[in-house]
């Protein structure tokens, strides 16, 4: 019987951008100093993510999840009210709500498929493991967008054409969502030892239904004419090419994006 | 009740996905064999019936209902169809593999296919339930019928999306199942032989078995119904072939 391992390749088959990632991860990966304050724990997120990867897989795993998950709200909420200031009105609250629902929506229903692609990387996490590196990977997408808050709102104020604003939030989210991903893959490359390559492919489902989520929760950006929630269902590649298409001088810039 | 968490954990999706070496042990111990196999068919089952009810969604709740029925159905009936030839095959080939572990083989790699579908439901189903519902008006209409060829054209983007979900996971879950060849087959290149034999007798079976299970989908100008009307009509090569001739 032939007793090779079943297993996927190790980590040698990574290139060297990868490996130098995973070393700066690894010199970091030690138990947090200090108490899980919403401070600190913002501070680490940005500078030392790994020291709470070993709090999420070694220690103290709930009460880091929780203050992720309040920073991570908070955040979120605030840079939706940033994101509703360009319509005003209703849309400060409804935006930040959608904003917040949206991203936690995508997430959970990201959860299963980025368990069962863990695990076909050969990942050893459980379940709840992988729903706490996803809530770190959320939190820090929410505290990049918070970054990116003071320059979409400059531009918010000076601008009608909701298809610029929604090619601005797009371009923020696509940076926050790929900086937070690309922790998440090296987390889990690194806890592993293992390629994990699948969780790119699982990057690019993550990115399809937060785009599609966006389409689903519309208008986030303009005004709600027809109510805080469009009736009408369609794809996010016809809804992008509608409003892009529709995209107006800014004084008859109607379209809900 | 004490050994059902070691179970679960020997034998559970994270095993299967990653393939546990605790799977391997079991090959030849009657018991645990019969313990990965009830394993395996009851998580092939959910998994595969998850993904049929995401796969009628778009169609109603009846619809999802019988494709949650036949989807897991259609993964035990290729099984069962394609067990003995593919464990003749086997034999011939050099490998002396017994029905039931050939069997279970091709389970495991099915089960690979079905937790991957059903890991994968939540997301096919959000981006099924807002896509533009099938028009109520188009049951009935002639396929040529502008209401129906809307709804078609919604119809047709959701069945690549689902062939895109399925061929991911069917070729993932085959290549689980030729990591598991190499392990139980006296040399690699055997594996590798068995493995493309099996494949094809299974897609032949299975071609031919999906047609017979169809609609999962289920056109919009047809009401939600568990059997293709037309079933007894020929099968699935002969209307390849005439699709293939009336495209020339």
């Amino acid at each position: 019987m032939n007793e090779s391992p079943l297993l996927p390749p190790n980590l040698p088959t990574t290139a060297p951008a990868t490996e130098s990632a995973i070393a700066r991860f690894a010199a970091d990966y030690r138990p947090m100093a200090g108490g899980v304050t919403p401070a600190w724990v913002t501070e680490l997120l940005l500078k030392q993510p790994a020291a709470l990867v070993h709090e999420i897989c070694e220690n103290r795993a709930w009460p880091v999840a929780l203050v992720l998950l309040g920073l991570g709200t908070v955040c979120l909420l605030a840079y939706g009210a940033v994101m509703g200031s360009f319509a005003g009105g209703h849309q400060y609250w409804a935006t930040s709500l959608k904003f917040l629902t949206g991203t936690f929506l995508t997430a959970l229903i990201c959860l299963p498929s980025l368990y069962i692609f863990t695990c076909l990387g050969g990942g050893r996490q459980s379940l709840p493991q992988v729903l706490h590196l996803l809530l770190l990977c959320t939190a820090l997408c929410g505290v990049l967008l918070l970054g990116f808050a003071p320059i979409v709102w400059v531009f918010s104020q000076s601008t009608n054409a909701v298809g610029f604003m929604g090619l601005l939030h797009l371009t923020a989210w696509i940076v926050a969502a790929g900086l937070s991903l690309r922790l998440m893959v090296t987390a889990m490359r690194f806890l592993n030892r293992r390629s994990m390559n699948i969780l790119v492919g699982w990057c690019f489902i993550f990115i399809v239904v937060s785009l599609q989520m966006s389409t689903c929760l519309r208008p986030l950006i303009g005004p709600p004419d027809r109510g805080l929630l469009e009736p009408e269902k369609k794809s996010f590649f016809k809804h992008w090419h509608d409003c892009l298409s529709d995209c107006h001088p800014p004084s008859t810039g109607t379209i809900a994006a | 009740m004490s050994a059902s968490p070691s179970i679960w954990l020997r034998y559970g999706p994270a095993a299967i996905c990653r393939m546990d070496p605790a799977l391997m042990e079991a090959f030849g111990d009657r018991q645990r064999e019969s313990t990965l196999l009830v394993t395996t068919v009851l998580q092939t089952a959910v998994g595969a019936a998850a993904y049929g009810w995401v796969f009628g969604l778009w169609r109603g709740t009846e619809q999802a209902v019988y494709s949650a029925i036949k989807m897991p159905a259609l993964f035990f009936a290729v099984v069962v169809a394609s067990g003995i030839l593919n464990t003749m095959l086997a034999q011939v080939l050099g490998a002396p593999i017994p029905l039931r572990r050939v069997c279970l083989l091709i389970l495991l790699g099915m089960a690979t296919a079905a937790l991957i579908l059903g890991g994968l439901a939540p997301v096919v189903a959000f981006l099924a339930m807002q896509a533009p519902p099938p028009d109520p008006v188009a049951v009935g209409l002639p396929a040529a019928h502008p209401i129906v060829a809307r709804s078609m054209h919604v119809f047709r983007q959701l069945l690549i999306l689902h062939v895109a979900a399925i061929g991911f996971a069917g070729t993932v879950g085959n290549y689980r199942l030729l990591r598991l060849l190499r392990h139980v087959a006296p040399t690699r290149a055997l594996a590798t032989r068995i493995l493309l034999v099996w494949l094809a007798v299974t897609g032949f079976v299975g071609c031919e078995l999906s047609w017979l299970f169809s609609p999962f989908l289920c056109k919009p100008n047809f009401p939600p119904h568990i059997v293709a009307r037309t079933y007894h009509q020929g099968n699935f090569y002969e209307q390849v072939y005439h699709a293939v001739r009336d495209a020339l």
